[in-house]
């Protein structure tokens, strides 16, 4: 069984590769793109706050899949526990980024850090639902029964992120609808500026993708120290018994 | 603060943490590989 996801080399490359990204986001973010006409330099952080709810939702979608793929008999292997668990940990982070960064974008053009709207409050749903995910992950048992409770939690708190998705065309909302993602399909951003948002998803969903690898490698050496800890405290006492 | 203070602190803010997550994972799988020796 591999406890890698991706080759090491292909990994280095793809670190080196959002670094750089990241580093020509903060160009374009900063300097390159034009300030907004309403909200003026307060805009700039939509190149991050976007991003960073985009991977979120992929990162809660890919814990579902491989929960999915965990729980299905046909295909229950331990390398889907770990990308679940891997990658709602990336998701948890990118969660609460999202939060943090929309909260700093609120407070200058709503005059508010935080306000009980539909799409502030599922999303600061989704990040607890989550959180409890990884608490549930720490709790010790069997790897067979923890993957399987997990699963099941995970598939359960992904009900919430199509509610996060579509609360702003479902309830009245501060939080402005969709700006590319909306009910009509049409992006309501153009030039350097539409440039810049979708540079910026590109740049975190390959850092996303990097993370992702390093952080199942680690819970994979993780498992394997536990195993090994596990045999050495079971041949001693073993040895201790024996006359 | 004016709006340029809340745009650097969300990105100085994302920087340190997606670079400190980073740096984290990075020491800990070194701490893990040579705890288990080579392969």
């Amino acid at each position: 069984m591999s406890d890698r996801l991706l080759k090491p080399q292909v990994s280095k490359v793809l670190g080196w590769l959002a670094l750089a990204s990241l580093v020509v986001l903060a160009l374009f973010g900063l300097w390159g793109a034009p300030p907004d006409a309403v909200q003026g330099d307060a805009q700039r952080l939509m190149y991050l706050h976007v991003p960073a709810a985009w991977i979120a939702y992929l990162a809660f979608g890919v814990t579902a899949l491989g929960s999915a793929l965990w729980l299905w008999p046909r295909t229950r292997a331990t390398v889907w526990d770990r990308l679940a668990g891997a990658s709602a940990e990336l998701g948890v982070i990118f969660t609460a980024l999202t939060l943090v960064l929309g909260s700093l974008w609120g407070r200058p053009v709503w005059g508010v850090w935080w306000v009980w709207d539909a799409r502030l409050v599922t999303t600061a749903v989704l990040f607890f639902l989550y959180l409890g995910y990884l608490a549930l992950r720490r709790i010790p048992s069997s790897p067979e029964a923890r993957a399987k409770r997990c699963a099941i939690a995970a598939l359960i708190a992904f009900v919430d992120v199509p509610i996060v998705h579509f609360s702003v065309n479902w309830w009245r909302t501060l939080h402005q609808q969709g700006t590319v993602f909306n009910a009509k399909l049409d992006a309501e951003i153009h030039g350097v500026m539409a440039f810049t948002l979708w540079f910026g998803v590109l740049a975190f969903t390959v850092l996303y993708v990097y993370l992702l690898d390093r952080r199942y490698r680690l819970l994979a050496l993780d498992e394997d120290r536990e195993d090994r800890e596990v045999q050495q405290a079971i041949a001693e006492r073993v040895g201790a018994v024996t006359p | 603060m004016n709006f340029a203070e809340y745009v650097i602190t969300g990105w100085v803010l994302t920087g340190v943490v997606l670079g400190g997550y980073w740096l984290w994972i990075v020491q800990r799988t070194k701490r893990a590989e040579r705890s288990r020796g080579p392969e």
